[in-house]
């Protein structure tokens, strides 16, 4: 009976010093796992020709960032209908951390001008992001500081997705950039129609737009990411100021409020308005401009704004005679 | 005595069975790091790491643009990576042609021994969170023997020749840290002008105010560190004339200039010397 307990006893010993050999980290699967997550995001990156949509958050709404990944020289090119960039080049590294990878947007980017700006304009809380998933699909990234010093680790989640075709206002070139002369012309001191169209609910809104174009020099000194050099990457703000009207019962015009816009990526944004409800009222921060259609007495230019996994909830159209 | 030749047998299974996986390890896999960096390849490289790399041949300084885990991720220190555009405009006009080959021709022996080894440019300051409104130049970075980093490259503007002469002299003040803590500034000096430092409310006081007091700036009063670096700044900043008038108005800048000349001095750089260079090359040449 003895021989058995001490045999049992024995058997004990055995069995946990093989549990600490199971524990240990076996190096070469570990490395092979980093190896094909590493290739795996780098292929991801260069499968998407239009690039990739990451959708922030700002007060619980979603602004679109497009990224454009030049895998051969690690540069990325980003467009946000917060602002303009001419020249958008920023660096990327693909770092590897603890049993991971690290997408580092390593030089001055929309995403870490957005970060140094804080929740007013995104959730954004590093520039630095723990790679989740990668995919030729999708992209699952998070910020690997959550905000504060001593916050604990791991910030927003996003799911990238590949820009549709149909986004052409993120393509590079501006279509209808108002800071030159010949299109400032167009609109300055006119009125055009904006006529509306929420998908959600299939609710119509007709606007009529005002264009006070008062842009000057002191302005710049309001703008957040110009005054902060952190934050600095975007070109000088264009801003402008947009008399809103509509019509009432008796088919009179009648003002609304004149809003703040500032210029985007092919794109206009009233993100500026946040303490005079703009959002409440309109339900859009933003509006992109999908296609420019001029003829020779109109510019047509249609518009949209997405929803949190880029469908369409709002489309339109704007038009201006410009006789 | 069986039972005891059972148990030895058992026992010794046991310990080579443990051991079997443990010797099977492989040595640690040195791409594992906790925050592994590794140079970028040739073939990704951009204008910027071309010219980096000449810069780093030409004159041994390893110059950083781009933030990575390792040079960031300290707790409490925010610092935001200058946009690829101003770094390359930057690097081209301020480092590859201001600094670097002015004073490598100018005091060879002094750039010798003394440039640091590597210069990281941030795109604005020094913050303490992610959203404060803190600025410095180069705070967390320039007190240390090797390492020089200058703030506020996202601000830069080839055009404004005033501004490019301020970040040039402001970068040896930013050095004057490095050389402060290497050989280290003497009780001598601290004495000058002890127990009269203004502390945080220096803010409060005005240069000419300072200048009476004994200090070449009012933030060269907030505490001995500043002193010295403020001291060189200006010496650098002005014209040997200015510098020799302003000190003969008090006997404590007086002493100190005399400290601090000689302290570069003794070391191959002769800090009117620099002066005249730093204005040439801002305000004389084409660029």
């Amino acid at each position: 009976m003895k021989k058995w307990i001490y045999t049992l006893a024995l058997a004990i010993l055995c069995c946990i010093s093989c549990e600490k050999d199971n524990i240990l980290v076996d190096q070469q699967t570990l490395s092979a796992s980093v190896a094909e997550k590493e290739n795996n995001l780098i292929k991801a990156l260069g499968s998407a020709p239009n690039g990739w949509v990451m959708m922030v958050k700002s007060n619980g709404r979603t602004v679109p960032l497009v990224l454009k990944f030049d895998t051969a020289k690690n540069i990325v090119r980003i467009k946000t209908t917060y602002r303009t960039q001419s020249d958008d080049r920023s660096t990327y590294l693909v770092n590897r951390g603890t049993g991971g990878v690290i997408l580092n947007f390593s030089s001055g980017s929309v995403i870490s001008s957005l970060m140094r700006q804080g929740p007013n304009y995104s959730d954004l809380t590093d520039y630095q992001f723990n790679v989740l998933n990668s995919t030729t699909d999708s992209v699952s990234l998070q910020c690997i500081r959550s905000g504060s010093a001593y916050g604990q680790e791991g910030g927003a989640v996003y799911k990238l997705f590949k820009t549709p075709a149909s986004w052409t206002w993120a393509d590079d070139d501006l279509k209808f950039d108002l800071r030159l002369k010949v299109n400032e012309d167009k609109t300055k001191n006119k009125i055009g129609q904006l006529k509306l169209k929420y998908l959600d609910t299939g609710k119509e809104l007709n606007l009529w737009l005002y264009h006070i174009i008062d842009s000057f020099p002191g302005f710049l000194f309001s703008d957040p990411f110009y005054s902060d050099a952190s934050s600095r990457i975007f070109d000088p703000y264009f801003r402008y100021s947009i008399l809103f009207a509509e019509l009432n019962s008796t088919g009179e015009l009648v003002p609304i409020r004149t809003y703040t816009a500032i210029q985007g990526h092919n794109s206009i944004n009233f993100k500026e308005n946040y303490n005079v409800e703009f959002y409440e009222k309109f339900k859009f921060d933003y509006l992109v401009y999908k296609s420019i259609k001029q003829e020779k007495d109109k510019l047509s230019i249609q518009v949209a704004a997405y929803d949190e996994t880029g469908k369409e909830n709002i489309t339109g159209e704007y038009t201006i005679e410009l006789k | 005595m069986k039972t005891l030749y059972y148990l030895l047998i058992l026992l010794g299974i046991s310990v080579f069975h443990s051991c079997k996986t443990e010797e099977n390890n492989p040595t640690i896999d040195q791409k594992i790091d906790y925050f592994d960096i590794t140079d970028k390849p040739k073939e990704k490289w951009n204008e910027l790491d071309s010219l980096c790399d000449s810069i780093y041949n030409a004159f041994g300084v390893k110059v950083i643009y781009e933030y990575t885990p390792r040079l960031i991720r300290t707790g409490y220190a925010y610092y935001y990576p200058p946009s690829y555009e101003k770094a390359l405009a930057y690097t081209r006009l301020m480092l590859a042609k201001f600094w670097l080959p002015t004073v490598k021709k100018a005091f060879p022996d002094y750039f010798a021994r003394e440039i640091p080894r590597e210069f990281i440019l941030m795109g604005g300051y020094y913050h303490s969170t992610q959203s404060d409104l803190n600025a410095a130049s180069g705070a967390g970075f320039n007190g240390q023997f090797y390492r020089l980093g200058m703030g506020g490259i996202n601000m830069f503007d080839k055009s404004d020749k005033d501004e490019l002469y301020d970040h040039l002299v402001t970068l040896w003040h930013e050095h004057a840290h490095n050389q402060d803590v290497k050989y280290g500034r003497s009780k001598y000096f601290d004495n000058i002008s002890v127990g009269t430092y203004y502390k945080e409310a220096w803010s409060t006081k005005s240069n000419s105010t300072a200048n009476k007091d004994g200090f070449f700036s009012a933030y060269g009063g907030f505490a001995p560190e500043e002193d010295f670096a403020t001291g060189v700044e200006y010496i650098t900043r002005k014209s040997k004339q200015e510098v020799l008038s302003l000190i003969e108005t008090n006997e404590k800048l007086k002493t100190k200039y005399a400290f601090i000349y000689r302290f570069y001095n003794d070391k191959g750089m002769d800090l009117h010397r620099l002066h005249e260079l730093c204005d040439s090359v801002v305000f004389k040449t084409t660029y």
